[in-house]
């Protein structure tokens, strides 16, 4: 292995926090921040003296770590991350936190994600905040074009997949459907009404090939959670969910801008999954279940491609043969997603793989899942995490 | 009216090719060592790691490589123009030279992958023209 497996099962999921997820939570980022954690330091039986780190991440719309900690009371901290990203982050902050155990730096490293995401500062509007008039970096070539958030640059992708693979609009909604049918069975979920190809079919566009049920939520809410250094896990009331590998990476030009992409159709996990996998000593057949980043559905086709569940350009017939439904090859989404249950910048999704790895999954448990996978999307840069119970 | 959207900020780096709308000529930046074409403009050539460019004009000729449809803007200005066309546009000087632009001059269910293009230039203000393409 050549020391690659030096990090893995070092660190364990020993707590998750929620608050509830809605469109409008009357009170502030900070105050949710404050509620996930407090639920997640508990829930690892913890107190916040007991932790000594802290990551998040956000793109200028998140509570910062120091604000955090200071209104936690945390006695001292070896290392604090303010992240700035976005979904290709989700899984990239816990792998910050299992660094920092691994390396002996922290003991208990809390990571949350809070945002107003409805209610203040919405994402797929970050390109237009009121009175803007010019707009410079990279954007200076796609917004005076009306290119103005992620619905429109990612359905330029999708677009190029249905022209290279034949993918169609229909499959997109098996995605959709799948996963608020998982929702369904979720208390916590926003979007909780079943919903039929049809409805898919006639939801109005947004940015063709995306319609409105391609498109995830926008959510106020916050989750967080605890790693711990894997010695300690044990002390945990839970089952630790152990973190077996990890990664942030890819290749090409940034994802909203991919000028410079020579490819337009493979994504971020065509370059980290071979290692991702090798480090955590696993291979795809091991995975139970995938918690892929899916703000629109066909990012799950995508994923599901390029981590190996199926060939390159098969991902459309293979989400309409229901291996992503429970009980199907690869069960997807098990929450709901963020096309469903709600939308903490992909934060939730991790929490749902580490509460399936507990068996804690209810009425949506995939029965004797021992090794999840889950991700964060950035189109040819992105995180993905390999947990096991 | 006043034009409603956002313009371009030109910096060190772009300042060329907003000049070259002005004057309605499409110029990219072209590596002087290995006469690579690079867009968006960057510090350096990502083919051979020069540093030296020059502004070079190109036909304005493409293809659409990828293209989305809006329906739904989230600023009322980009609203009012909707349905619109935002499209990948490959340059015909080299392979995987891509513009983001619009395609107007059909309707939006004409535009298709393949389709033949032709760099036009809308005078948005007095100082700016944006690079739009029709079809060729």
């Amino acid at each position: 292995m050549n020391g690659e497996d030096l990090a893995r099962d070092r660190a364990a999921i020993t707590g998750i926090g929620y608050t509830p997820l809605s469109r409008k939570s009357g009170v502030t980022v900070d105050a949710l921040a404050l509620q996930a954690s407090m639920g997640a330091i508990r829930d690892a039986g913890l107190t916040p003296q007991d932790i000594d780190g802290v990551v998040t991440f956000g793109v200028g719309d998140a509570a910062m770590t120091r604000s955090v900690a200071q209104a936690l009371g945390l006695d001292a901290s070896n290392w604090y991350v303010d992240l700035f990203g976005g979904g290709s982050y989700s899984c990239a902050a816990v792998a910050h936190a299992a660094m920092a155990v691994a390396v002996g730096l922290c003991r208990n490293v809390l990571v949350y994600r809070a945002l107003n995401g409805r209610s203040g500062r919405r994402l797929g509007r970050v390109a237009s905040q009121p009175g803007q008039q010019t707009v410079g970096g990279q954007q200076q070539f796609s917004i005076p074009f009306g290119q103005l958030g992620p619905a429109h640059s990612y359905g330029m992708l999708a677009r190029r997949h249905m022209i290279e693979y034949g993918t169609t609009t229909e499959q997109f909604g098996h995605v959709a459907v799948t996963l608020r049918a998982n929702a369904v069975k979720n208390e916590r979920a926003i979007m909780r009404a079943p919903i039929t190809l049809e409805d898919h079919r006639e939801s109005r566009w947004i940015a063709e090939p995306f319609r409105l049920l391609d498109c995830c939520q926008e959510t106020d809410g916050a989750c967080a959670l605890v790693v711990s250094r894997s010695e300690f896990a044990g002390d945990s009331p839970h089952t630790p969910v152990y973190v077996g590998s990890f990664a942030l990476g890819g290749r090409g030009a940034p994802a909203l801008t991919p000028d410079k992409c020579d490819d337009f159709t493979t994504f971020f996990p065509a370059h980290i999954a071979p290692g991702l996998y090798r480090r955590a000593g696993i291979e795809v057949g091991d995975i139970d279940l995938a918690t892929l980043y899916d703000a629109f559905t066909f990012l799950v086709i995508g994923q599901l491609e390029d981590f190996g569940f199926c060939k390159k350009g098969e991902g459309g017939p293979f989400v309409a043969d229901g291996h992503i439904a429970p009980g199907g090859s690869i069960p997807v989404g098990t929450n709901g997603g963020l096309l469903s249950e709600g939308y903490v910048h992909g934060l939730n999704n991790v929490l749902e793989a580490v509460g399936q790895l507990r068996g804690d999954g209810g009425k949506r448990q995939v029965p004797g899942a021992e090794v999840a996978l889950a991700s964060g999307w950035g189109a040819n840069v992105g995180s993905a995490l390999i947990l096991r119970r | 009216m006043p034009y409603a959207n956002p313009l371009p900020a030109p910096d060190l780096e772009t300042q060329g090719f907003w000049d070259g709308c002005r004057e309605h000529e499409l110029r990219i930046l072209r590596c002087e060592a290995c006469s690579t074409y690079i867009h968006q403009p960057a510090a350096m050539c990502h083919a051979c790691n020069s540093t030296r460019f020059q502004w070079t004009r190109v036909s304005g000729e493409g293809e659409v490589y990828s293209w989305v449809v809006v329906h739904h803007a989230p600023t009322a200005g980009f609203q009012a123009e909707t349905p619109y066309v935002i499209a990948w546009i490959e340059l015909a000087e080299q392979a995987g030279l891509r513009v983001l632009s619009n395609v107007i001059g059909c309707p939006t269910d004409q535009v298709h992958v393949g389709m033949r293009v032709r760099v036009d230039f809308r005078d948005v203000t007095e100082d700016v023209s944006l690079p739009v393409f029709r079809p060729d």
